[in-house]
């Protein structure tokens, strides 16, 4: 069994998979990015400061910790927090978009114990630059996959499904396959951060309908090539290909169990946040700050632990009464909260999608409040329920404009 | 611990126990699939799954551990003897098994899938579960 896979009743909750945002500094200003990153926070966390929350995550059992920004390797303490953390002996992996990656420094993450990162690649050349702004991007992403796996460091790919790239997915793979992936993260774009200003670039609800199925067929036939897909966790649920999705190996009959938030995954902010997933909101979902408190003591708070207590009572509208809900609990908790306001009610879902369909019907989701403009802050929209082959108002052919602000934020 | 799902017999599909499946409607089954179900249930753990974040990075390919006792010869992520075949990575639990051409690929016993009303439940599960063949279904 690997380190990422484990029982989710049989232990205890700790934080097993961490997601640490080092510095919100970056060298992109992408149109998706949920942090709205590209300047540092005012009070982030320093070299020695993060120092010390690598001893407290070690102390808590943490088995991964994947180092992001911004960019992590924008932060000056990068290798010497990505050594400390393996002379702990948690894995150390990064997620990046690779722009800054040179030859030099892979040989320096690879010799400071880094040993698995993920290069962010949204489609084919033109979908993934239009979605950064920036001509180069593309290429040089895959450059640095080739830098990275030169320098003997597991390489992935992780790419934001919507919109103006979703086209794009089964030429992407074997451009990355060739570059010698080892496994392919696939996960939707969330209407949060700079995508709820953008509300025409998520996917709707009945856009599962076909995505699903798609991505199934990938991960069956990436087997073929010994690459794992595996998909983000607001990707799926319970329609027919939910344990091919879910599951690492193919002996193995894993599906959705409910968030994992603050029950074996933690996501930290570069200013000391803790959050019970990288991805939750700032405004309602942070326990408090490892410069005030320590992490122990920041795990347990009703912020970062709110998924443990979950049941079906805490769930509203379609999912309070699915056939699924007592396994399911909703979904992507961050992902709902994008759409809705609040978590326990979730529309990106195949199960929902397809039940919705056998009906004649389908979910379009129609902007309401806008985002207040600050990292990881969503908007709300709503469900309006429509017939499945209605003329989807949203649709547009041009790409560009599906990536242009329709929602202001309010900061 | 919520009640255990079954495979739907007809559609693989994962359906709660005793009700109609949601995704093409089969009947409720009296044996779902149960040596695969209890298999799958003791071999990988009540309730396991892959950790999984956005910002997250992906789990790579998965290497079974020689050390945990596991020969993969075939690296289809499938440890003999539950992979029925470990010369042949197309061949282990759950693969795509066509009728008709003679070949056992998803270890059921059978050529293509087995016919949920003939799989019998297993006796007691073997201690070493984890890595132990699914019992067979008696020939049709």
């Amino acid at each position: 069994m690997t380190r990422r896979r484990l029982d989710v009743v049989a232990e205890a909750p700790h934080p097993a998979y961490v997601v640490w945002e080092l510095t919100l500094r970056c060298d992109h200003a992408c149109t998706h990015c949920g942090s709205r990153a590209g300047v540092a926070r005012p009070d982030e966390l320093d070299t020695a400061a993060a120092l010390a929350v690598v001893d407290q995550l070690a102390a808590m059992r943490t088995r991964e910790v994947v180092l992001i920004g911004g960019e992590a390797y924008l932060h000056d303490g990068f290798l010497a927090i990505a050594r400390a953390l393996d002379a702990h002996g948690i894995t150390v992996a990064i997620t990046t978009g690779g722009r800054g990656i040179t030859a030099a420094l892979a040989r320096d993450m690879a010799a400071a114990g880094v040993r698995r990162a993920s290069v962010s690649i949204d489609g084919l050349e033109a979908a993934h630059d239009r979605m950064r702004h920036l001509r180069g991007s593309w290429q040089a992403a895959r450059a640095a996959l080739d830098h990275l796996r030169a320098a003997g460091i597991e390489i992935a790919s992780n790419i934001n499904l919507n919109r103006s790239n979703h086209a794009d997915l089964e030429a992407l793979y074997p451009i990355l396959r060739a570059h010698g992936i080892t496994g392919w993260q696939i996960q939707l774009t969330a209407p949060l951060g700079r995508a709820a200003d953008r509300t025409l670039m998520p996917l709707q609800p009945w856009d599962l309908l076909e995505v699903v199925p798609r991505v199934a067929r990938l991960k069956a036939a990436a087997r073929a090539d010994r690459i794992t897909i595996m998909p983000g966790n607001n990707l799926g649920y319970f329609g027919p290909e939910e344990v091919a999705l879910r599951s690492l190996g193919p002996a193995d009959r894993d599906h959705w169990r409910g968030c994992q938030a603050g029950r074996f995954v933690l996501g930290i902010e570069s200013d000391g946040a803790v959050k019970g997933c990288p991805s939750l909101q700032t405004a309602h979902y942070v326990g408090g700050h490892l410069r005030d408190r320590p992490l122990r003591e920041l795990w347990d708070t009703p912020e970062v632990a709110f998924t443990r207590a979950r049941t079906v009572d805490d769930l509203w509208g379609f999912c309070r009464t699915c056939a699924f809900a007592e396994h399911c609990l909703g979904g992507c908790s961050f992902t709902a909260h994008a759409v809705l306001g609040r978590p326990g009610n979730n529309p990106y879902c195949h199960h929902r999608a397809r039940t919705l369909a056998r009906q004649g019907l389908r979910e379009r989701l129609v902007p309401e409040r806008a985002a207040s403009g600050r990292p990881f802050d969503s908007g709300t929209f709503a469900i309006v329920v429509e017939p499945l082959d209605a003329i989807d108002p949203d649709r547009v052919d041009d790409d560009a404009r599906l990536l242009q602000i329709t929602r202001r934020p309010e900061a | 611990m919520p009640t255990p799902l079954h495979e739907c017999p007809t559609c693989g599909g994962l359906r709660p126990a005793q009700q109609v499946c949601p995704h093409c409607d089969a009947p409720v089954a009296r044996w779902p699939r149960l040596a695969r179900n209890l298999a799958a249930l003791v071999g990988a753990g009540a309730a396991s799954l892959t950790l999984m974040a956005c910002y997250g990075a992906p789990p790579g390919y998965y290497h079974p551990d020689p050390n945990d006792g596991c020969a993969d010869a075939d690296h289809d992520q499938v440890c003999a003897p539950t992979d029925c075949n470990d010369n042949d990575r197309m061949i282990y639990p759950g693969a795509a098994d066509e009728d008709g051409d003679g070949i056992d690929q998803n270890c059921d016993g059978v050529d293509g899938w087995a016919d949920p009303g003939t799989v019998a439940a297993p006796a007691t599960p073997a201690p070493d579960a984890a890595t132990a063949t699914p019992t067979p279904p008696p020939a049709p």
